[in-house]
């Protein structure tokens, strides 16, 4: 194949632009500066004035007890995971930690040498994948990027799909 | 392939192969001086390479040919050969 200009398809049709200002609106002039990442609008309704589940302001419409009455998200409310009151579980108020320190005795077999504290992620929402914005670094000499299938030092990367006694055996990458 | 030939098609290979790096990274970095500044060093490069190329051992892409009056693509051999 000749073309080798095709346009792919993460381009979506859009230019980019480089200016963005602090609401991911385009300036005109031709500084290349980005303050912060653009705030795209993505159509969703962000305001909590919705009318059901546990965003209705009114709160006493979720999950909880009444006592609780709120959801997760009025900051008045209190309750959710986090209300003292709530007593153990995940809430314990002596944890103060999520439900893995001793006082709380729950969730048996969790340790210290767990993977939970190995866990580069943690602190993280779950289920929410990340892809950390690459950042411009020193790049590998030409030669070696095209041996190590990148010029990008940051993502040359161990390959761990190895067959056993296989031919990356004990190591990663291409090398 | 004598030595030289096959050192500036290994050379072409790599400064090609970093453009293409360098491609997907200004997709999605459009404004980052220091790749853009690398792209026009790797731009530059590739070109001379391919000048280089293609005036000792003839075109090496189809649109490298520059005799207006013979397509030289054809006096090269054939991947198969």
């Amino acid at each position: 194949m000749n073309n080798m200009n095709l346009r792919r398809p993460n381009d979506f049709g859009r230019k980019m632009n480089c200016n963005f200002n602090q609401n991911g609106n385009s300036a005109n002039n031709s500084n290349c500066n980005i303050k912060s990442a653009p705030a795209f609008d993505c159509g969703f309704d962000t305001s909590c004035n919705m009318e059901c589940g546990s965003n209705k302001p009114s709160c006493g419409c979720d999950n909880n007890k009444p006592p609780c009455g709120c959801g997760n998200d009025k900051p008045s409310c209190g309750c959710g995971n986090n209300k003292p009151s709530c007593g153990c579980g995940n809430n314990k108020p002596s944890c103060g930690c999520g439900n893995d320190k001793p006082p709380c005795g729950c969730n048996p077999g969790c340790d210290a040498d767990s993977s939970l504290y190995n866990d580069p992620l943690k602190g993280m929402a779950l289920a929410i994948g990340y892809v950390p914005w690459q950042q411009w670094c020193k790049v590998y000499d030409l030669c070696k990027g095209l041996q190590q299938g990148t010029i990008f030092p940051p993502l040359d990367l161990p390959f761990y799909g190895c067959i056993p006694r296989g031919y990356c055996k004990g190591q990663g990458g291409a090398q | 392939m004598n030595q030289d030939k096959n050192k500036l098609l290994l050379y072409i290979s790599q400064v090609s192969f970093g453009i293409d790096e360098l491609v997907l990274f200004l997709d999605t970095h459009p404004c980052d001086q220091d790749a853009l500044a690398y792209y026009q060093e790797l731009k530059k490069a590739r070109k001379e390479a391919l000048d280089e190329y293609t005036h000792k051992y003839g075109p090496l892409l189809n649109d490298n040919v520059d005799n207006s009056c013979y397509w030289e693509w054809v006096k090269e051999p054939w991947p198969w050969e």
